[in-house]
């Protein structure tokens, strides 16, 4: 009689364990939308502030100097020429900035078209040749928090990238299949140990952020043959916030 | 001589007793209690082995026992405990402390104390059944079998329901007057004497590891 009562026990604690294990998922989950939630209105926020302010301020100091240099001869006038386009130079790094951190952006364009102009940007850069290729033209459900928060671990992938790879060649493909959408990046550059611990803790803010959606994250690294990290978004009746 | 029941049951109150001690500072206050309780029942079960020896009765240290164990066991619940269960279970292990007492004092300390271990057996599974309420109420998500309250129940379980089950048999045969009591209830206490120091040993060590990861 005692060993069926703890053995009913043990059933129903498992039991009340499941309920509260789903509780407590429910509840991290809301704790990292709000968190996302919170980052983004802030990016926002700077990103208006960027435009609006910083904007106005340095327009104005641009307007200023060709109204001085008016009034000056050569070679001051030289000087504050340059000055004037380097100013130039730093609103339109700035205009892109606030158009990068703004949310605006997001719900007309498709997330290809948005991973493809940043990766027009990073192809720029001296050393690092990037291949982009999407067989799809945007998110099957057009959800608006995936695609938001894929575009941004993307961009953090790719700023690891550029930071900390050391390499010549970034490959980003976007594929469907089964109405799941794969997100990979790869570079060729040192890659990492695996069990190292301060990376653990980058991608787990990746993995946080991936379980806010319902994906998974997949990172094949060697060292000194590179990295990649594969996103996968699967097929469901309703993955994420809208 | 010592039978070697009794060899064997001291040699597993002093693994446990001596678990115990080693890691007593990563435990919890409760636990460092059942330490205690576990250390006294060891010393006064010595102590009853040798006054049985020297004076052929073991029963005033036994009452004592007893009385220690009402104390430490209602103290660890207590402490284990909360909210209304803990409201209902103090002033219930008070009275029967209390009475326990009175038993004690008024009755003859060379009787078998068997209303104070009634009493005892009556605190323990009230308290384990409250207790295991609890784990239902409040889960973790710590698997169960590496819980302390979990061996700790259910061993006090097991024991103290046999030993409920026994004494109402044996008042029952004393009452129809059938003869000696059968051997075999004396080896289900021995047996469930064992189990619960053996799952004391183990709660000992569940609270030990999940100190580890705290």
């Amino acid at each position: 009689m005692l060993a069926i009562f703890i053995i009913v026990f043990i059933f129903m604690y498992h039991k009340a364990q499941l309920r509260f294990e789903i509780t407590r998922q429910k509840l991290k989950q809301a704790q990292l939308e709000s968190e996302v939630e919170i980052r983004q209105q802030t990016l926002y926020t700077i990103s208006r502030e960027l435009h609006d302010n910083f904007g106005q301020v340095l327009s104005l100091i641009k307007l200023n100097l060709a109204h001085v240099s008016k009034s000056l001869v050569s070679p001051q006038q030289e000087v504050l020429q340059e000055a004037n386009d380097q100013i130039v130079t730093l609103l339109n790094e700035m205009r892109s900035l606030s158009h990068s951190l703004g949310n605006e952006k997001f719900e007309p364009t498709p997330l290809p078209v948005l991973i493809e102009k940043d990766l027009k940007i990073i192809g720029k850069q001296d050393g690092l040749t990037v291949h982009f290729k999407s067989e799809i033209k945007d998110l099957p459900q057009n959800d608006l928090s995936s695609k938001i928060l894929l575009y941004r671990m993307f961009q953090e992938l790719s700023s690891n990238v550029i930071k900390h790879a050391d390499a010549t060649h970034l490959r980003v493909n976007i594929k469907s299949e089964n109405g799941s959408v794969h997100l990979a990046v790869k570079d060729n550059g040192k890659g990492f140990d695996n069990t190292n611990q301060r990376r653990g803790k980058g991608f787990t803010n990746l993995r946080e952020r991936c379980e806010l959606i319902g994906a998974t994250l997949k990172v094949n690294s060697i060292e000194g043959a590179g990295t990649e990290v594969m996103i996968t978004l699967p097929k469901k009746k309703n993955h994420g916030k809208q | 001589m010592p039978t070697l029941d009794f060899v064997a049951y001291m040699a597993l109150l002093f693994a446990t007793a001596a678990y115990g001690v080693v890691y007593y500072r990563r435990m919890s206050h409760s636990v460092q209690l059942l330490t205690q309780l576990i250390l006294l029942t060891l010393l006064m079960e010595g102590i009853n082995f040798y006054v049985a020896a020297a004076y052929h009765n073991n029963q005033p240290t036994s009452h004592l026992l007893v009385l220690l164990q009402i104390v430490y066991l209602a103290r660890i619940f207590r402490s284990e405990l909360s909210g209304l269960r803990q409201k209902i279970f103090i002033p219930l292990s008070i009275l029967l402390l209390a009475v326990a007492l009175y038993q004690t004092i008024d009755n003859k300390m060379a009787n078998f104390p068997s209303l104070q271990l009634t009493l005892l057996a009556f605190l323990v599974i009230v308290g384990s059944l409250l207790s295991f309420y609890q784990m239902l109420l409040h889960p973790v998500s710590t698997p169960i079998f590496r819980q302390f309250n979990f061996w700790f129940n259910s061993g006090n379980l097991i024991f103290y329901g046999c030993t409920f089950f026994v004494f109402g048999l044996m008042e029952y045969m004393l009452l129809q007057d059938v003869g000696d009591f059968p051997l075999w209830s004396y080896n289900v206490v021995k047996i469930c004497n064992f189990l619960l120091y053996a799952s004391y040993f183990w709660a000992l060590r569940s609270e030990v590891q999940q100190y580890k990861y705290r």
